[in-house]
């Protein structure tokens, strides 16, 4: 056997192997070896841009960065007020919904999920609100979603083309290369993904769209991606629903659902869901998006049995777990959600955020051995992005062990990661507070307003000490901002009733 | 009374004639009133139902374009400009709104916060009519320029047709009483056309725009035009017409049937019998009206009046109060007008007698046979039709009154000389006829001596054929006979016998000559007259070979030519072959650029958008600026941001006169494959349109002008 020759694959058919095999920078090198002997060697050519565009390939079904323009300066959306439930902006608000106390929201004001996705960052108020707020590095929210993400993810690769642009796109003959069957999608894919010209990518797509007669499903996704990323919903649907209508596909279903999700549709969405699981039963994808949308509209019963459903049919659904997971948690069951957050463990994946709720589950089911081997190892593990975060439930725990100082200590040490972590502010200024420290409290909540206009505990406690200091006026404007997060919030009422008299009395 | 009634005969409908219970003794009362606090847009008013065992809501159109809905906080927002919106019961028990825009028709579900479908339409839709047509589901219609689509309930397309020109109202009744319902159409053109299914049914003329369409009873349907009637028809006849000055904004139907509620753009509100117009209730509101619509409240029915600027008044209809109104006097006081017009006429009579020979010489009088001629008359030099009035024994005439429904400017036409030593006893007055539609002329000529301080009155009726611009050639004008470039041929139908008998009813023909018609052989040239006078005319008939060329320019006429033919020999299916080159060249022409046109509009669209997406970004970046004071970088940010502005302004001007073209020519095309249509009877035509649109559909666009030519059978 041993004498047999090594086969060495060489010229095109090695750039194909180590493309096979996923080693795209080896074989984008041979492609350009290749192109300098032969430069109009088409088929090389495509292979290049394959080669390219997939060393910076996104999920376009996960890109839902939504940039501030997009947010605040839309026109797509029809009602800006819907009716609760109805509405991404209006999630429900009962008891069995987001109550503040029971299940803390977002730093946004948005139901809190078991993962941290862009979308989940949709903030209400104004623009003048979201300007105002401070936006460091850290928690920046992109301008616009043209620019954002994707513009970080272009100028990444630019670096890679060392000797300049491979395709001269100003320059490229686009309508006879778009019309070609053998490299359009090549093409197509290199000017989205790589490049990010998306008035191009569109224009590939539209030729591409038309030399196939109308009736390639491929063309009509893509022009659904290019209209999504311009902005223009309306056409993204058209396309997407005649997409359909040639073939039924999980990514189309999906696409359609999210054009949906963006003009503030979340029924519709649910409905497309709906109909992509009658053709793909029990589909991960379309089960994920509906326990999404379920979750963001504050029906968190559906969401996990939607997710229970999920990880029925794909147990190792790490997004589904956690999801499970913390609604076990935070309805009073940390046993039951250690047990899921163990599972995710047990996959092989870890991450300091993971460490850190098995610590707080083993907290709350009264182990504390656990408890503290696990946070020690979030702390030993943490990256900077979420140290704020971890330290202030380090200083949570601190409080509930009820080494106060410890825990004011932990609390400044989360500021110092992170400036505008309110949480930590708030709680500090509670732990001021009892120390009788009036005025640096007031400081506290007061800079934590600043930064979370929309934060409950902010505002329910700032307003507090303008009760106990007298300044009614004040206690009533910040009561009544309180209320508007959490209309149910019986002390709010109580304090606004108690104060009604003197406003009368006047 | 706001008008008089026209010399229009009042034919009574049978059982359903009178609502018992409503006698004299009805009135409006209002029964609330608030204001939307926006201006409404006019006639974009609607009350739909929109959650499930909810109540009727009033829905209308602000000014600014956006939707507003009674009780919510906020208004919906549409990108697109709002031309019109109704509501269908779509939902699961409650009503969804359809928004018609000037590309797109959106139907949204405002109980649950989705667009139900949305389709576009590229010329726009201008009114909808919701409801069963014919043997088709339910469905939703929508009036274009020159076509009219159908939506059902998900949104498919079920439905397409042209019509003649714009689709200003439509609405869904039974006209011809078979127990199924037509879409009656109404287009600034003063036709009301009928569709059975997608088969055109019936074409009525009126004499101004189309305004207001709609069902009131069965098989009646009112109408009202822009010039102040209003009136209805009952089973293919128009059962009673009322003219006035002011302008109808709506009219429906009343819950009860039989009634029927006007309500006019100056504020008042008319509640009427369908069966003969007359009022039973009237009311008024102090502002100009934007729309109204009947809302169900409980058992009750409320008519619900919005004015333009936003205020809002319901009126219930109930027994009035104050007992009957003096009806009785009323009448006593016609009876005794009158027996004063009678008790005038009979001392007319007796004075008559009194008087002597040489009193009757005095007031010269006119000889008792004294008789009227009113004969069409065609002066072939200057091609000119004119109506030529002759009163026998050289009496004459004083004046003329010409009463014709839409032939002359304001209805009716005076001649009264320039001096009364002018008058003469035979007077021509020209005819310059536009349209090809029968008219009746009621003259009235006014006769007497220039000294008489009497005049004498002839009445006469004449009816203008339906083609009296053309005469038959006579040899010594065959200068102006101008060769047509265009024909049509199709083959006669076994059932004419006597083809000179359509000759004879439609065109202005010596009686004598029209036997040459049925003769086996024959060319007839025939004269355009004025306006159109360089358009002339010629048949070929071959009763031999059973076919029947008509020579002639001016598609319209042509078709209106074939229909005529055809109803009056009762030719339900005709196909025919059509040779119009300059037309197909039109239509080729329309049709290579619309391709290219999408495109670029693609193109365009896109380009303004990420144009778009620019200034907006700059716009956060500048409010990023001046939050952290740095108002030099602020100040550079909105140059820029000019910049950008005047750039996607002129991306948006660019697609918008793009998007302009793209509409003139689907329209013109739409025309086209009309006009085609119509040179086919019944069954035949309608396979043209519906051929052409799958041709188009299907970009099979070469075999187009094949079916516009050849039929559609020819396939």
């Amino acid at each position: 056997m041993s004498e047999e020759p090594v086969i060495e694959f060489s010229g095109f058919i090695k750039a194909c192997r180590l493309f096979r095999e996923n080693r795209l920078s080896e074989a984008e090198a041979v492609c350009t070896n290749l192109l300098r002997k032969n430069p109009l060697d088409q088929a090389t050519w495509a292979l290049k841009l394959q080669c390219l565009s997939d060393s910076t390939y996104i999920d376009e079904l996960e890109n839902e960065d939504m940039g501030l323009a997009e947010t605040f300066l839309d026109q797509n959306v029809i009602a800006p007020n819907a009716r609760p439930g109805t509405s991404f902006a209006r999630p429900k608000t009962t008891a069995k919904g987001v109550n503040p106390i029971l299940r803390p929201t977002t730093n946004a004001g948005r139901p809190l999920s078991g993962v941290v996705r862009p979308q989940s960052s949709f903030k209400p108020g104004s623009m003048d609100q979201a300007v105002r707020t401070a936006r460091t590095a850290k928690t920046a929210r992109a301008v616009s979603s043209t620019s954002a993400r994707n513009m970080r993810l272009g100028t990444a690769s630019m670096a890679a083309g060392a000797d300049g642009e491979f395709v001269n796109l100003a320059r490229l003959n686009i309508d006879k290369y778009a019309a070609d069957p053998q490299v359009n999608r090549q093409l197509f894919e290199y000017v989205f993904y790589y490049i990010n010209d998306i008035k191009t990518a569109h224009q590939i797509a539209g030729t591409a769209s038309k030399a196939a007669g109308f009736e390639d499903y491929y063309w009509k996704n893509q022009l659904a991606k290019c209209y999504l990323r311009l902005g223009m919903i309306a056409d993204a649907t058209k396309q997407l629903q005649s997409s359909l209508e040639q073939r039924k596909l999980i990514e189309t279903f999906a696409f359609l659902a999210k054009t949906y999700n963006r003009v503030d549709q979340p029924m519709a969405a649910l409905k497309t869901y709906s109909a992509g699981l009658e053709v793909f039963p029990e589909d991960v994808t379309m089960l994920t998006g509906m326990a999404r949308v379920q979750e963001a509209l504050g029906e968190y019963d559906i969401s996990i049995a939607l997710y229970k459903r999920v990880l029925d049919a794909q147990a190792n659904n790490i997004e589904a777990i956690a999801c499970v997971a913390t609604t076990y948690y935070y309805g009073g069951k940390p046993e039951i959600a250690l047990r899921y957050y163990r599972r995710i463990l047990q996959m092989g994946y870890t991450s300091s955020e993971l460490f850190m709720n098995i610590g707080l589950c083993c907290l709350a089911a009264q182990q504390f051995d656990f408890a503290l081997s696990s946070i020690m190892r979030a702390q030993s593990t943490m990256t900077e992005d979420v140290a704020a975060d971890i330290w202030f439930n380090v200083a949570q725990v601190m409080v509930e062990v009820g080494d106060l100082p410890a825990a004011s200590r932990a609390y400044r040490i989360a500021l110092t990661h992170d400036p505008d972590h309110s949480e930590s502010l708030v709680n500090l200024g509670i732990l001021r507070y009892r120390e009788g420290k009036t005025d640096e409290a007031r400081s506290m909540y007061a800079a934590a307003v600043a930064k979370n206009p929309l934060m409950f505990e902010g505002n329910y406690n700032l307003g507090l000490v303008c009760f106990t200091q007298g300044k009614y006026h004040e206690c009533r404007r910040l009561m009544e901002r309180a209320l508007e997060v959490f209309p149910d919030h019986e002390h709010c009422k109580k304090i606004l009733n108690s104060i009604k008299p003197l406003y009368e009395s006047i | 009374m706001d008008g008089d009634q026209t010399p229009e005969e009042q034919v009574e409908i049978g059982e359903s004639d009178q609502g018992p219970q409503f006698d004299d003794q009805v009135e409006l009362i209002d029964v609330f009133k608030y204001s939307l606090d926006q201006r409404i847009m006019d006639g974009c008013v609607i009350s739909a139902v929109l959650e499930p065992r909810g109540q009727d809501t009033i829905v209308a159109v602000s000014v600014t374009n956006k939707i507003v809905i009674k009780d919510t906080e906020t208004s919906l927002n549409i990108t697109e400009t709002i031309r019109c919106i109704a509501a269908a019961p779509f939902g699961d028990g409650y009503d969804c709104i359809l928004i018609g825009t000037d590309s797109s028709v959106i139907c949204y579900d405002v109980h649950n916060n989705l667009t139900v479908f949305r389709n576009d339409v590229p010329d726009g839709v201008n009114c909808f009519a919701y409801g069963k047509l014919g043997d088709n589901e339910d469905a939703i219609y929508c009036g274009g320029n020159c076509c009219i689509w159908g939506f059902d309930r998900t949104g498919a397309n079920t439905y397409w047709t042209v019509t003649g020109d714009q689709v200003t109202t439509m609405c869904l009744s039974d006209y011809d009483g078979d127990g199924e319902t037509e879409l009656v159409i109404g287009s600034p053109d003063f036709e009301i056309r009928v569709f059975k299914n997608d088969l055109m049914r019936a074409e009525l003329m009126e004499t101004d725009e189309i305004t207001c369409l709609s069902h009131v009873a069965s098989g009646c349907f009112a109408y009202s035009l822009n010039n102040g009637t209003i009136g209805t028809y009952v089973l293919k006849e128009r059962q009673w017409r009322i003219k006035s000055k002011s302008n109808v904004s709506k009219i429906f139907n009343f819950e009860e049937q039989g009634l029927m509620v006007v309500v006019w753009k100056q504020g008042k509100i008319d509640l009427r019998f369908s069966h003969n117009g007359e009022v039973l209730s009237r009311e008024s509101v102090s502002t100009p009206v934007a729309s109204a619509t009947l809302m169900r409240k409980g058992e009750d029915s409320i008519i619900t009046v919005v004015s333009l600027d936003g205020k809002v008044k319901g009126f219930k209809v109930q027994r009035a109060t104050h007992g009957a109104i003096d009806k009785t006097q009323q009448l006593i006081r016609e009876f005794g007008q009158k027996k004063h017009n009678l008790m005038m006429e009979l001392s007319n009579y007796e004075q008559e007698e009194q008087m002597t020979e040489a009193e009757k010489d005095r007031d010269f009088r006119i000889p008792a046979d004294t008789e009227v001629a009113v004969l069409f008359v065609v002066n072939c030099e200057a091609q000119l039709l004119s109506l030529r009035v002759e009163a026998s024994h050289d009496i004459p005439i004083r004046n003329v009154v010409i009463f014709a429904e839409g032939l002359f400017e304001g209805e009716s036409y005076i001649w009264i000389p320039p001096n009364e030593h002018q008058s003469r006893s035979t007077i021509d007055i020209p005819l310059i006829i536009d349209k090809d539609s029968t008219n009746d002329l009621h003259t009235k000529v006014f006769l007497g001596h220039v000294d008489s301080n009497k005049l004498m009155v002839m009445e006469n009726t004449r009816i203008l054929p339906r083609f009296c611009r053309f005469t038959l050639l006579k040899e010594e004008y065959q200068k102006y006979f101008y060769m047509p470039t265009c024909w049509i041929k199709f083959d006669i139908n076994p059932k004419v016998v006597k083809l000179s008998e359509w000759v004879l009813e439609s065109f202005t023909i010596d009686s004598s000559l029209v036997e040459m018609f049925d003769e086996a052989q024959g060319e007839f040239k025939f004269l355009g007259l004025r306006p159109k006078h360089e358009k002339s005319l010629m048949f070929r008939i071959s009763h031999t070979q059973k076919t029947f060329e008509i020579f002639h320019d001016s598609i319209e006429t042509l078709g209106a030519m074939v229909q005529s033919y055809a109803s009056f020999f009762q030719i339900q299916n005709m196909e025919c072959l059509a040779h119009f080159p300059d037309v197909f060249e039109e239509a080729e022409g329309i049709l290579e650029e619309i391709e290219p046109m999408t495109e670029v509009r693609d193109r365009l669209t896109t380009e303004l958008q990420e144009r778009q997406a620019a200034v907006k970004e700059i716009i956060i970046r500048a409010e990023d600026s001046i939050s952290i004071d740095n108002i030099p970088e602020a100040r550079k940010c909105y140059i820029r941001m000019k910049a950008n502005d005047a750039a996607a302004r002129q991306a948006a001007l660019l697609r918008w006169n793009n998007q302009e073209r793209c509409v003139k020519s689907l329209r013109r095309l739409n025309k086209i494959i009309e006009n085609f249509a119509r040179l086919r009877v019944g069954e035949p035509g309608r396979q043209i349109v519906v051929s052409c649109r799958s041709a188009i559909a299907d970009d099979n666009k070469q075999i187009v002008t094949k079916i516009l030519q050849y039929g559609a059978s020819s396939q």
